[in-house]
């Protein structure tokens, strides 16, 4: 009834869940790159249509759960009469609520998802209950961009179709700020604690007095109190083995993705494990738990020192005996971040992405950062100031700070180094690039 | 003046005319350096039509609590003091925006006629908990924004005291797309015939004979004035007065197609004081309102029927709605392809929608942003938009005739009459226009 389209990519559909700012932040940015590659975007979150199905898919509502179709494709199809939905994209899986429409939809030719958190995670935030990787992900329309060759790593052994590297960038519109820094005695940490810190953990005064390896140490205790593990023993003789193993090889190399260690320990324990399901996920995630205090113990130390202000959700940072500075909004993103010389950077245990988007937004603000030595760090060529490990690193954050116009000097060449490459511009091309060879 | 730190725009996309402007709006808006940002009100509108009859009201409160939460949460983290949206768009849960204390002001530019809006059963909203429907529009934080005379003064007659006049527009895009112009022996007409209900055998054959819109109008008076001796208007026997309120009522619309129904019954009331305070304490006036809309209904279908069958026409859109007036018209088109129609052809008609009192639409503004005149009826509102060196008004089917055979046979002076109305679009009649004016009464 429609003439054809007349560009294979022209109308992009963005969704992000609202619940997760750095999401729908992202999302923004997207939505306005995708429009100075003059593609039609539209932005929308999945949010209201995820908890109200939640609650429709409850007690008396539960007849009307067709509703879900109703609701969602009665739109879409009248968006999709006017061709403006070739394809789909958000982060993570932020598209995926009404778990068939947008995958059977004849007229959305692809779907997109540019993973930053875990796969666990996201499908926690599914209408229903799921045991394992639901096959609307796994489809030929789907495509899975991964930040990180680790990532992109896991998401080969989940056999996810068309797997591609794509990593995080800057938003363009921040490489015209230009703001004078204020503080120049601490480096920043923009971010939240990487989990809900229990308050009985014994951990907490070990982040302040302890060491590295004493955290890790509680961390795998509490691996081993989790009461799940007795759960799958039930089904897995040799699952608490092979958990011993798969911890030891995560401590040994972080930075190794811990689907990759499963999988060969699994193999060495005769576990038969489907990668797919949501145990495989859970038990990732509990493996990987075992870094879990790294972070706030890295910057509780630099804390102690005076060198670092934290900005982040004041009741999770308390609860690591952290001082923070209230939550950043988005739109004083710029100013908090440029009100310091130099960041901190560090990976998210759950994510297996060692380059987060924090470091090249710092970047573009025109911003260095500090952080710890990982395989994926010559990506940055050379561009933040990289330590073997924690107690260098406070060594190196206290020396640089001494010359704040060389960090300064530093942070004008990230920003060149995020202009000549790095924005979400690119990362919008290089996505364009993929889809249309 | 102050200018919003961060605007919520509220979208329905249930509605594809709904979206398109609203993603014009939120382009506006960001074009003018104030991040935007755009939630559709439909999932949670059409959720609540499920939800409307259950027994249990402790769900509908949860759904609209997340809902609520969702939306302190986009205010909060994106530090959005503003919200804007066509039509009530923003009007899902009653008292939760008009109460935030981050929310400094509420724009409704209205974009539907106010009847048809509270009539589509897609509009649901949560029940009132706080105020009665009238109290939340009237509340002080809103400015309700409306594109013509009669809308506006439609609305000001049902209580909609906190409002603005600002007119449609065009996205600021639009000034630069250069597509050719491949035709020019004919121009075009892209729409539907506005109001969906089919013409009468009889008013196709007066067409086929030549008549001109004061007769058809006066023979669609006497049609509706035939309908009230049938039993389908509740309203009609309400008082003894009513139906010869109606025949005055629609005598007058014929003499004055551009002056609004509503107060043209308050007009009529000063005579039938009785017949109008029925009809205003029953809640139909709005029914009666909408029927006396209807004196102009073929308007649009007779002006683009005359020269579609002189051959100076090509109708596009909606296949189906003009088959009844015997017109083939081709396929709709894509909404991001509409400059380029626009461009192909030399000139284009334009006319309003019967429904709505208020003629200067979207697509006078549209169509002169991509370079090309059109000719319209010549109202009030459309006057006051563009100039006679623009765009052409034309009060008879005659002269419209006559118009587009004059630019079929000299296309260079259709061609810099639209680059005149362009020029007028760019210097006055983009959204960024609209916004920064209603922006101006945005509170320091």
């Amino acid at each position: 009834m429609y003439p054809a389209p007349d560009k294979v990519y022209r109308s992009f559909y963005v969704f992000s869940d609202d619940i997760n700012l750095a999401n729908t932040r992202r999302c923004y940015w997207l939505h306005l790159a995708l429009q100075r590659l003059k593609m039609r975007s539209f932005w929308r979150d999945t949010t209201d249509a995820r908890d109200s199905l939640k609650v429709l898919n409850t007690n008396e509502l539960s007849k009307h759960r067709g509703v879900e179709g109703f609701v969602i494709g009665t739109k879409l199809t009248e968006m999709a009469m006017f061709g403006w939905i070739d394809a789909v994209l958000s982060p993570d899986c932020d598209w995926f609520f009404p778990h068939t429409c947008l995958s059977t939809y004849q007229g959305t030719k692809t779907l997109i998802s540019w993973w930053n958190s875990d796969i666990l995670s996201n499908l926690r935030r599914a209408t229903y209950e799921f045991s394992s990787i639901p096959e609307e992900l796994t489809l030929p329309k789907n495509y899975h961009f991964f930040p990180s060759p680790a990532r992109l790593k896991e998401g080969d052994i989940l056999s996810l179709p068309n797997t591609h590297l794509l990593r995080h960038g800057a938003p363009l519109e921040y490489l015209e700020i230009e703001i004078d820094p204020q503080i120049k005695d601490r480096i920043a940490y923009i971010g939240n604690p990487h989990f809900n810190i229990s308050s009985d953990s014994k951990a907490i005064p070990l982040l302040k007095n302890g060491s590295l390896e004493d955290v890790r140490a509680i961390a795998l205790e509490e691996i081993f109190q989790a009461e799940i593990i007795s759960v799958w023993e039930k089904n897995f003789a040799n699952i608490r083995q092979l958990i011993e193993s798969a911890t030891r090889e995560k401590l040994a190399s972080p930075y190794k993705p811990t689907l990759e260690i499963i999988a060969e320990q699994s193999t060495k324990h005769s576990v038969t494990l489907d990668f797919r399901s949501k145990l495989s996920l859970e038990l990732c995630e509990l493996v990987s738990s075992v870094l879990k205090y790294d972070q706030p113990f890295i910057i509780s130390q630099l804390q102690q020192k005076n060198l670092i202000t934290v900005y982040g959700d004041r009741l999770m940072w308390n609860a690591c005996g952290i001082h923070s500075e209230p939550n950043t909004r988005w739109n004083e993103l710029p100013k908090i971040t440029a009100r310091h010389t130099a960041h901190l950077h560090l990976p998210n245990f759950r994510n297996e992405t060692e380059l987060e988007e924090q470091l090249f937004i710092s970047g573009a603000l025109g911003r260095t950062s500090f952080g710890l030595n990982t395989p994926d760090s010559p990506f940055l060529e050379g561009q933040c100031h990289l330590s073997e490990d924690t107690s260098s690193l406070a060594n190196s954050i206290q020396e640089q700070l001494k010359a704040p116009e060389k960090l300064l000097q530093d942070g004008v060449h990230a920003k060149e180094w995020i202009r000549n490459g790095h924005t979400l511009d690119h990362r919008v091309h290089l996505l364009l690039e993929v889809l249309t060879t | 003046m102050s200018t919003p730190t961060g605007v919520l725009i509220f979208s329905h996309d249930i509605s594809y005319a709904f979206t398109k402007t609203t993603e014009a709006l939120a382009n506006a808006c960001t074009q003018l350096g104030i991040p935007a940002i755009v939630r559709d009100s439909c999932d949670t509108r059409l959720t609540e039509m499920v939800i409307h009859e259950v027994t249990d009201p402790n769900i509908s409160l949860k759904i609209e609590n997340n809902i609520g939460k969702h939306w302190d949460k986009i205010i909060n983290d994106f530090n959005i003091n503003c919200v804007l949206s066509l039509d009530c768009g923003w009007f899902v849960l009653p008292d939760h925006l008009q109460d935030h204390p981050s929310i400094k002001k509420i724009y409704s530019i209205w974009f539907d006629d106010f009847w048809s809006w509270t009539k589509a059963p897609t509009n649901a909203i949560f029940p009132y908990r706080k105020r009665t429907f009238q109290q939340n529009i009237s509340d002080p934080k809103i400015t309700h924004c409306f594109y013509g005379t009669g809308i506006a003064n439609e609305a000001a007659l049902m209580g909609f005291h906190n409002q603005t006049a600002s007119k449609l527009a065009a996205p600021k895009e639009f000034l630069s797309y250069n597509y050719p112009c491949e035709i020019t022996n004919k121009i075009a007409f892209i729409g539907n015939p506005g109001y969906r209900g089919e013409p009468l055998d009889m008013t196709i054959k007066m067409m086929d004979r030549g008549a001109d819109l004061i007769e058809l109008r006066e023979h669609s008076r006497e049609h509706i004035l035939v309908s009230l001796g049938d039993s389908s208007w509740k309203w009609k026997d309400l008082h003894p007065d009513i139906k010869t309120m109606v025949a005055y009522a629609t005598e007058v619309r014929v003499q004055y197609p551009y002056e609004s129904a509503l107060h043209i019954l308050q007009l009529c009331g000063q005579k039938y004081p009785e017949a109008l305070h029925a009809l205003n304490k029953s809640g139909y006036i709005l029914d009666v309102a909408w029927l006396i809309k209807l004196v102009t209904r073929y308007d649009r279908p007779a002006l683009v029927r005359r020269l579609y069958k002189a051959g100076l026409v090509d109708v596009i859109s909606n296949p189906l709605e003009w088959k009844p007036y015997g017109i083939e018209a081709s396929n709709s088109v894509f909404a991001d392809e509409m400059p380029k129609y626009y461009m192909k052809y030399l000139a284009h008609i334009n006319a309003a929608n019967a429904t709505r009192d208020a003629t200067a639409n979207e697509k006078l503004f549209e169509i002169s942003a991509c370079a090309r005149t059109s000719i319209n009826l010549d109202s009030p509102d459309v006057r006051a938009c563009y100039g006679e060196n623009e765009i052409f008004l034309v009060n008879t089917l005659d002269e419209a005739e006559a118009v587009a055979k004059k630019l079929i046979e000299n296309p260079d002076l259709a061609l810099t009459m639209g680059k005149r109305a362009r020029r007028r679009t760019a210097l006055e009649h983009t959204w960024e226009h609209r916004l920064k004016n209603l922006f101006s009464l945005f509170p320091s």
